[in-house]
């Protein structure tokens, strides 16, 4: 259960970086998680919920966007999706990554964020 | 309602700017530092404290004892003569690079040459989490079976060097540690795997080799 610790990262962040009043208006923390990063939704929104509780963040939620797996291959250049071998389990998979155009290895390119993008945010007089 | 873009939101690169630090700081006194991760009884501390006994004539060796609760591998390590802080995360299930600057701070880091940062006793929330270590070490015992490679592919696939130990009671209770080593060389074709049975001594060398100590 690791997401407990980087909803903590996510909370800090945010005090950190954005001001009190902008926090208390916020509605939607939007949270982009690349396909790759073995993170549960679900525990890293309770645990959000949990952290927030009596801040003044409390009210707001994580909605989330995946970002889809891009890699570049070192040998002919070649940049994009690559499919992947997933049977065992969407949770514990870790692909083996080869190129679809010349089969070498690649370089993740995207695919292992876990980034907070925007807030949406509501109007005071709203 | 409006949208607010975040320009500096990205966790992963918050915790790898802390694992920076944490290796600048490291490297400014001189000290090789050490992730050991693995399963619950896999032989973590057992395999420091040999590793130890080899080097500790010629290195000044330090060890950071990552547990939930309790001090049994802290108590193991002083025992041995070994210089060590006792790091319990209480709830989770990892170190992060938080708390290992933070422990850093209680370590004579001028007088020691060797780090070694114990994990806690797990495979899947570890990968997570840089330290700031020149080394990343995972440790499986074939007591744990054929398959946990295969179960745990994230943390194998990004560490350079794989221990399979207690290879001495793989006949005995019939597991062939090939199958793990052959898993782990799909996942990572440049790693390299060594074989190790702690009360016999075997294997440690060619460790201390993989982890590049002969050279310190």
């Amino acid at each position: 259960m690791h997401e407990y610790s980087l909803a903590k990262e996510l909370v800090n962040t945010l005090i950190e970086q954005v001001d009190d009043d902008t926090l208390t208006q916020t509605n939607t923390v939007h949270v982009e998680i690349g396909e790759l990063r073995i993170i549960s939704r679900e525990a890293l929104s309770s645990a959000y919920e949990i952290i927030i509780t009596d801040t003044i963040l409390d009210g707001s939620r994580l909605e989330y966007e995946n970002v889809q797996l891009k890699a570049r291959c070192t040998s002919c250049g070649f940049e994009g999706p690559v499919d992947y071998d997933d049977e065992i389990s969407a949770h514990f998979s870790v692909p083996v990554l080869s190129c679809p155009l010349c089969g070498n290895s690649v370089e993740v390119v995207q695919g292992n964020e876990l980034a907070i993008r925007k807030l949406t945010v509501s109007d005071p007089n709203e | 309602m409006h949208d607010i873009n975040l320009q500096d939101g990205d966790i992963m690169a918050r915790l790898n700017d802390l694992a920076e630090q944490n290796k600048q700081k490291l490297q400014a006194h001189n000290v090789t530092a050490i992730n050991v991760m693995g399963a619950i009884g896999s032989g973590k501390t057992e395999l420091i404290k040999a590793l130890f006994k080899k080097i500790k004539d010629r290195l000044q060796v330090g060890v950071i004892a990552g547990d939930v609760a309790g001090t049994d591998d802290y108590d193991k390590f002083k025992q041995a003569g070994m210089v060590a802080y006792n790091l319990n995360t209480h709830s989770d299930c990892h170190l992060d690079p938080h708390r290992v600057d933070h422990s850093l701070e209680n370590m004579p880091l001028d007088s020691l040459d060797v780090l070694f940062i114990e994990n806690v006793g797990n495979l899947v929330c570890p990968a997570d989490f840089p330290l700031g270590t020149d080394q990343e070490m995972v440790i499986i015992s074939v007591t744990e079976g054929e398959d946990m490679v295969r179960k745990h592919p994230k943390i194998f696939a990004r560490s350079e060097i794989v221990v399979i130990n207690k290879i001495d009671l793989a006949k005995a209770i019939g597991v062939d540690p090939e199958i793990p080593k052959k898993d782990y060389y799909e996942l990572n074709p440049n790693g390299r795997v060594i074989y190790t049975a702690v009360p016999k001594g075997e294997g440690i060398d060619d460790l201390i080799d993989a982890l590049e100590l002969n050279g310190l």
